[in-house]
């Protein structure tokens, strides 16, 4: 094969799009909560910690009544206690997957349990 | 712009450029969402913030990257690097196999090269602005990069 037809040929594929991977997003949503609960308690103590489980519980809330997930109301609310925190809680919000299946309320149930075996 | 509207726009893309870096779909997302969160801690947005957010993924995957060497593991356990554009076609679907693993095997500038000119679609200009060489250099790695597919698919059929 030469180079010119290895390319006619290459140009009829193209970079695989993301993959709705849920459990693994959510897990990794998880995990950077944990990391920022770690943060915050040095940072800010405890008040903020429990702000942002607060913000982590608003925004898990509509995913369990009716998905798709859309972003919190309250994140206006956390926003003018900490615009940083709201900032961030709302990039991890995105991470969230938003297909309506059953299994990944499951899921991230199990990830709330996570959140609030690791921020008190 | 907001993070959600960046976020929808430039994501698909962003992800696709990590993905040729690291030849992993779960080390490229979480590229990509390391550069969002970057974005979001700033403390002053960036003047630019599409540049900013390809040289932050960038700079995390080539971190990633250089971190693990699980590369060409993760390339046969994960998800394809190359989909066929029109799904059905066995001839395609075939050789999107073939040639992932192909370009998994480049060195990571020669397979940054090539996915950004072949599948994205960028001038060599472009691509080296984007990864701060000239634009001959840019030019050089996808000639190199794409003689080596050659070699390798050649020699698996």
């Amino acid at each position: 094969m030469s180079v010119p037809e290895l390319e006619a040929r290459l140009r009829r594929l193209r970079l695989a799009e993301p993959e709705p991977d849920l459990g693994g997003r959510v897990l990794e949503t998880a995990l950077s909560m944990r990391r920022l609960g770690r943060q915050l308690r040095l940072a800010w103590g405890a008040a903020a910690a429990a702000a942002l489980l607060a913000a982590g519980t608003c925004w898990m809330e509509p995913v369990r009544s009716q998905p798709p997930i859309r972003m919190p109301e309250d994140l206006a609310s956390l926003a003018e206690i900490d615009p940083a925190l709201a900032r961030r809680a709302q990039v991890l919000a995105m991470a969230l997957p938003r297909e309506d299946a059953w299994d990944t309320l499951h899921t991230r149930t199990a990830a709330m349990k996570t959140l609030e075996g690791e921020i008190p | 712009m907001d993070l959600e509207a960046s976020f929808r726009t430039l994501g698909p893309r962003l992800y696709r450029y990590a993905l040729a870096i690291l030849a992993s779909s779960a080390d490229a997302e979480e590229a990509v969402q390391d550069a969002f969160v970057s974005l979001a801690e700033a403390r002053t947005p960036p003047r630019e913030e599409a540049r900013w957010l390809v040289r932050a993924v960038r700079n995390g995957a080539y971190k990633r990257l250089g971190r693990s060497r699980r590369r060409l593991e993760l390339l046969r356990q994960g998800a394809p690097l190359l989909v066929p554009r029109e799904s059905g076609d066995p001839v395609d679907a075939d050789m999107a196999r073939k040639a992932s693993e192909a370009l998994g095997k480049l060195p990571v500038e020669q397979r940054e090269a090539v996915a950004l000119h072949l599948f994205e679609g960028l001038s060599f200009r472009e691509i080296g602005e984007m990864t701060e060489v000239p634009e001959d250099t840019a030019a050089s790695r996808y000639r190199y990069g794409i003689e080596k597919m050659r070699e390798v698919l050649d020699e698996r059929s």
